[in-house]
């Protein structure tokens, strides 16, 4: 029974997560398209209008860093980081499990690093950007949220590979 | 901690399977914490090595590159180049080389190179008597020059770690990248002629020869217009990725007809996903390369350099041999990361060109792609055509060993590389 409960929470876990994926996925891309359309603004206010935007630099810097962060947790889900697979040549399942349990420990201590040494900056120094007057907590948030996100979506992705490829293939009864 | 000590921590994240830009962080942050330093330093650059606007071209190249790769521009510059070597013996080889070239034109890395131009030609160029060996080799050693000509993100990278220009580099690329061409089909002349290559071509697509031409004019403005438009100073190299970007979603919409808004909304996604990969890995390295020139361990390095390199030349043919055995390991991003702040100073003091010193190392790294045991472009490769990674290795020796001879034509004679650069200034 309490097995059960456990799987039951496991699988809401990693479906939630997937679509927390799919979220950062889409608004990820949303942002990258919004560069873009800065960035041809602001060519465009240079030579059309007479007055070129000055924010415009600004914006695409800060955005590219959260869509960076953001989008980050997803390649995270879905193994596209880059990896050296080398390990995959190793013939003991174990010798892979505790590879693959190390590398998630290592993702694990430097998001906490990461988001323990970065919550200073969370807090409102009442600092403002050069141009577009935005607290400055606002851009440095995402490295310390996006490493939250990668967190959760690396223990995700780690155990849904246990899901995919179950070491012990339970005997019918 | 000690170099030995950092990079042996390094090494074993890496080979447990560790994401590199984790490997590269947690090495970071070990040594930050063993040197006593304020770990706040991790958060902060983590934020600003990526708060760079110059970095920014990356990501709209990626984009650009994914576009036009969807909008099936690929299967029109692989039609242009097929026809152009149609009657030769081995004029698919030949073919596949010169989309290579082409390709280089539009994207910015090797491994779009050899995705994009792989699916048609591994698995086409058999059906035409080529060996799948054979068929994979001349795809994966050609698309070393896709990060050569311009556009190229690895040197959107190293423009911001070596403070070049981008454009500068952008144009030293181009006579270096036609001579890795040129020594692919080397490869595939003298294996025409010991071997024996069949005649027959590829057809991508089947378009009347104006059509065709029409197209490809259009597509080859892109690499112009970046040039000649960031050069008369009407926009940057960076502003100038964004506008590619709309240029080839205008093509691709009104022109080819072959783009709609899901692929450019699937474009998009995959473009930042590709970006945040390689921004996290910058993050992570700028973490490193930080502490370990705080607590000088990067001098120690430069200090056993200087011992045998007082010959620019030597010191060049150095920087090959080791990048090429980095390479083993590394792939060029991290290498530029890591590697370039370390020798950058020697060559500067021997009096290398800047151009020349940046070819040296860009071409000496991209060879990590092609390379065993992780070369990721014999892997991408041998998947697409379901070939044995152990027979890859084999069949692409013979152009690793072309390459390293145009490299070392580079390093003897630099007036290749630096001339139109300076022509362009």
């Amino acid at each position: 029974m309490k097995k059960n409960s456990l799987s039951h929470s496991l699988v809401r876990f990693l479906h939630y997560t997937k679509l927390l994926a799919r979220a950062a996925d889409w608004l990820a891309a949303a942002l990258l398209a919004a560069i873009i359309a800065v960035n041809i603004l602001s060519i465009v206010s240079r030579y059309v209008f007479t007055s070129p935007i000055g924010w415009g630099e600004e914006f695409m810097r800060y955005a590219i860093i959260w869509a960076v962060f953001i989008a980050a947790s997803a390649t995270f889900r879905h193994g596209e980081q880059m990896v050296i697979d080398l390990i995959d040549l190793v013939p003991s399942v174990w010798v892979r499990r505790l590879a693959a349990f190390a590398s998630l420990v290592a993702t694990l201590i430097l998001a906490a690093i990461v988001i323990t040494f970065g919550f200073p900056y969370l807090l409102d120094t009442g600092q403002v950007s050069p141009s577009m007057r935005i607290p400055m907590w606002f851009p440095y948030s995402a490295v310390v949220i996006g490493y939250a996100l990668i967190a959760i979506q690396a223990v995700a992705a780690y155990l849904e590979s246990f899901i995919q490829q179950p070491i012990v293939t339970e005997t019918p009864s | 901690m000690s170099p030995s000590a950092v990079f042996v921590l390094f090494f074993f994240f890496v080979l447990i399977g560790a994401p590199i830009a984790i490997a590269l962080g947690i090495t970071g942050a070990a040594s930050a914490w063993f040197a006593d330093f304020p770990m706040v330093l991790i958060p902060t650059r983590y934020f600003s090595s990526l708060d760079n606007f110059s970095l920014l071209a990356a990501p709209f190249y990626i984009y650009a590159g994914e576009l036009m790769n969807r909008g099936g521009i690929t299967e029109t510059l692989i039609t242009a180049a097929a026809k152009v070597t149609r009657s030769i013996r081995g004029g698919a080889a030949y073919a596949n080389i010169l989309a290579s070239v082409f390709f280089a034109g539009i994207s910015g890395t090797a491994i779009a190179d050899t995705a994009a131009l792989g699916k048609i030609f591994i698995n086409g160029m058999p059906k035409q008597g080529y060996t799948r060996e054979f068929s994979a080799a001349v795809t994966v050693a050609s698309s070393m020059i896709g990060p050569i000509i311009p556009p190229s993100v690895i040197m959107i990278v190293y423009a911001s770690v070596a403070q070049v220009s981008i454009i500068k580099l952008f144009i030293a690329g181009i006579v270096p990248g036609l001579i890795l061409g040129f020594a692919c089909a080397v490869v595939v002349f003298i294996t025409a002629v010991t071997k024996g290559l069949p005649k027959g071509q590829i057809n991508a697509v089947a378009k009347s020869g104006k059509k065709l031409a029409f197209e490809s004019i259009l597509v080859f403005t892109i690499p112009l217009f970046i040039v000649f438009g960031t050069l008369s100073g009407v926009f940057t190299a960076t502003e100038a990725g964004g506008v590619a970007c709309v240029y080839a979603m205008l093509l691709g919409v009104f022109v080819l007809r072959t783009l709609n808004g899901r692929s450019i909304f699937d474009a998009l996604r995959h473009a930042m996903r590709t970006t945040s990969v390689l921004y996290l890995v910058i993050a992570g390295a700028s973490v490193l390369s930080y502490v370990l020139t705080i607590t000088g361990v990067i001098n120690d390095v430069r200090g056993l350099t200087v011992l045998f390199a007082h010959d620019p030349t030597i010191f060049l043919f150095f920087i090959l041999f080791v990048l090429l055995v980095v390479g083993f390991f590394l792939e060029p991003g991290v290498q530029v990361l890591l590697l370039a702040p370390i020798f950058l100073p020697i060559s500067r003091s021997l009096g290398i060109d800047e151009m020349q010193f940046a070819m040296i190392f860009l071409l000496s790294g991209t060879l990590s792609l092609i390379t065993p045991p992780v070369g990721i472009c014999l892997f991408v490769a041998a998947q697409i055509g379901k070939i044995p990674i152990s027979r890859m290795f084999i069949a692409i020796l013979p152009f690793l060993a072309a390459q390293i001879i145009a490299i070392s034509l580079l390093i003897l004679l630099p007036d290749l590389i630096t001339f139109l650069p300076n022509l362009a200034e």
